[in-house]
């Protein structure tokens, strides 16, 4: 599993996107196993946060399926 | 589509909040709960510029998926799909065959979506009650709910709804539903350059639509009809209409349409009498073999 | 309606226009197959109680503990199905009625239950001897049984209420065949560990009708696809299953002693194992026509819309 650490611009449903330190953003979904629910993203938007995630680009999907965010204190 | 007179507030682009009742500037429709609301496409104005498919795919942060060009056209999406929520149709007929007439000259173009029907089929398979009818007339799946199941998506007369096998859930158009909260008419509809997506009210759309049709007869497209408008194809076996209906003019076969859909719902309660019917008449006769030998 | 011309039979580019079930075959096909066996059993196991007095045989200890394995094993093949498995307990936020998927999550919950104490209170009367206890089994068993009649069959009505050509094409066909299906697969089930040769003749002989339904079911429901235009004449082989199971029965029946009840055992074995075949089969095909979009697109002509 990989991580990547950056700031949460966009939160909507299941879905997120991460602005890492280079301004490239990131694509996200929770990954099916991940305890973390739809409704815990809003709060985490602009905030610093560290994504582990599985890659999906064996999945014909540009991004990636997040299992656990750690908000990074800053 | 007359100017509102409030758009001359907004003369200048300012980004410092949101414009209250934005449907009312840019779709005509004051957009309020308890209403029923979707979109009337009308495919002889598309242009097949796609910017409905890219306007979903950024307010809905979805990721792109089917990467890759397909020969099949300019469709390179090929399907609706759990991550893409608007599909623009191509159909080259004859291009190149003959003298085309100048209209259309042989392009058929359509920008398909969830059909948010009134009698859902999906809504009425799901087992969580994840699927449910917005204030807005809509059909929307709750992501917090949804525990992927999957049976919304054989039910689907129109092959629309999906799961995604990342996350595990099913999902599909929304109509936008937090847009329409803050008074902002769907993505899609707001980005088509020829108002090919109309969003507003059902019964003020289908009006709108039925005078196309009418005017398209009138200019000679007499193969101009309404797919999902109640009584027409699209809308049939129980379905009743679609709250996202469309104005085509080759068969709906043509589009990768159904017909005549069904309402899978109907289907229920004669095969639960059938299969019962078996079960205790086999157990009738269990019991006459048993007791008679007893 | 605008009249439109009829459909001239070309696809868009072939691609399908409907979406397969996302289930694991293996899996939601061995839940089906589970279920009717485990509803018919509670079912058969409470006529032969009824048929043969308080003194409940060993036919209808089998037939309770039997009732157990939808329960046990069933329910964790549906769990595993799901794409979000930890929220299997949303099943039960609701009962919806157009929902054959809400409805048999309730109805496992029922059958489940009600088979639970009916099995525990046969498990606890053969140790402890007192006889209210295989009283009140007499008594519980009702509901288990009824509600394993709703479990042997409800399935089909879960295809069928779907827009999979196959599974909708003929909805009380495949509901007689899911069902008739069962009542068999039950009734040798308890026949394979049946001393009793009189009782095992009588479970055969409930197979052997229970299959002959299933035949003709079988039959009527290739009708009915190719009525409706999305036959598909390279599959013409579903009546061997049957067929096979069915002949060695029959001739069991006739012949005595130590053949018979070999011939038997081997018809029973192949009725079970082509029970669940038959599922698996039965939603490969589903998924496969829901997968074409010729047959998908004639399924939805005006022709095989429902007479009002």
């Amino acid at each position: 599993m990989q991580s990547i650490v950056g700031t949460m611009v966009i939160a909507q449903e299941g879905r997120f996107q991460l602005l890492d330190r280079d301004g490239v953003g990131h694509q996200f979904l929770l990954h099916y196993g991940s305890a973390v629910e739809p409704d815990q993203l809003p709060p985490l938007l602009n905030r610093r946060v560290r994504v582990s995630y599985r890659s999906a680009v064996t999945a014909h999907i540009i991004g990636h399926a997040a299992v656990h965010i750690d908000l990074l204190e800053d | 589509m007359e100017m509102h007179p409030r758009v001359l507030d907004h003369a200048v682009s300012d980004l410092d909040g949101l414009i209250a009742d934005e449907a009312e500037l840019t779709a005509g429709v004051r957009i309020r709960p308890g209403r029923s609301y979707g979109f009337f496409t009308d495919t002889t104005v598309c242009i097949g510029c796609k910017a409905c498919e890219v306007a979903c795919k950024e307010w809905n942060n979805l990721p792109a998926d089917g990467i890759g060009l397909t020969g099949h056209s300019y469709d390179n999406t090929t399907a609706l799909s759990a991550d893409s929520w608007r599909h623009v149709k191509f159909i080259e007929t004859g291009v190149r065959d003959d003298m085309a007439q100048p209209f259309q000259s042989g392009w058929l173009m359509m920008s398909d979506v969830c059909k948010h029907c009134h009698n859902a089929p999906c809504l009425e398979a799901c087992p969580t009650g994840a699927l449910f009818r917005t204030e807005f007339d809509t059909v929307v799946v709750q992501q917090d709910i949804c525990n992927g199941c999957g049976y919304c998506v054989p039910a689907c007369p129109f092959g629309v709804v999906d799961i995604s096998l990342l996350d595990g859930k099913a999902h599909k158009c929304t109509l936008c539903y937090d847009r329409l909260k803050g008074g902002l008419e769907p993505a899609c509809a707001k980005a088509c350059p020829t108002d090919s997506i109309q969003f507003g009210e059902l019964g003020e759309l289908q009006e709108r639509a039925r005078r196309r049709e009418a005017e398209l007869h009138r200019r000679g497209v007499t193969n101009a009809y309404l797919y999902g408008a109640p009584g027409e194809a699209g809308a049939t076996g129980g379905l009743e209409h679609l709250n996202a209906f469309f104005l085509l003019t080759a068969q709906p076969e043509t589009y990768n349409l159904p017909r005549a859909p069904t309402r899978p719902a109907d289907r229920v309660a004669p095969s639960l009498a059938a299969g019962i019917a078996t079960v205790l008449g086999l157990a009738v006769a269990a019991l006459s073999l048993f007791t008679r030998r007893a | 309606m605008t009249e439109q011309s009829a459909w001239d039979g070309r696809t868009y580019y072939d691609e399908p226009q409907l979406r397969p079930a996302p289930f694991n075959n293996a899996l939601v096909g061995s839940y089906i197959f589970l279920a009717g066996l485990s509803g018919a059993a509670q079912l058969l196991a409470t006529v032969v109680d009824s048929a043969h007095g308080p003194a409940a045989p060993p036919t209808v200890r089998r037939g309770r503990y039997l009732a157990l394995a939808a329960p046990v094993l069933g329910t964790l093949c549906l769990i595993l199905d799901l794409h979000t498995p930890r929220r299997f307990y949303n099943m039960l936020r609701l009962i919806k009625a157009t929902s054959p998927m809400s409805l048999g999550s309730w109805g496992l919950v029922g059958f489940s239950v009600t088979s639970a104490v009916t099995a525990s209170l046969q498990f606890a009367a053969d140790r402890l001897r007192f006889s209210w206890l295989r009283s009140l089994a007499r008594l519980t068993q009702i509901p288990a049984a009824l509600t394993g009649a709703f479990m042997g069959t409800y399935t089909a009505s879960l295809l069928s209420a779907t827009s999979t050509p196959l599974w909708a094409a003929a909805p009380k066909s495949l509901a007689v065949r899911f069902a008739s299906s069962a009542a068999a697969s039950a009734a040798v089930a308890l026949g394979l560990g049946e001393r009793n040769d009189r009782r095992r003749r009588d479970l055969d002989s409930i197979a052997v009708a229970a299959l002959a339904v299933e035949l003709a079911a079988t039959l009527a429901s290739e009708h009915a696809e190719c009525q409706a235009g999305i036959g598909d004449p390279s599959h013409s082989q579903t009546a061997r299953p049957i067929a096979i199971p069915l002949v060695l029965l029959l001739t069991s029946l006739v012949l005595p002693g130590r053949l018979g009840r070999t011939l038997s055992a081997v018809g029973s074995l192949a009725l079970l194992g082509g029970g669940l075949a038959m599922r698996i089969r039965v939603l490969h095909r589903g998924d496969q026509s829901a997968r074409q979009p010729y047959r998908s697109l004639r399924f939805a002509q005006l022709d095989n819309l429902p007479r009002t």
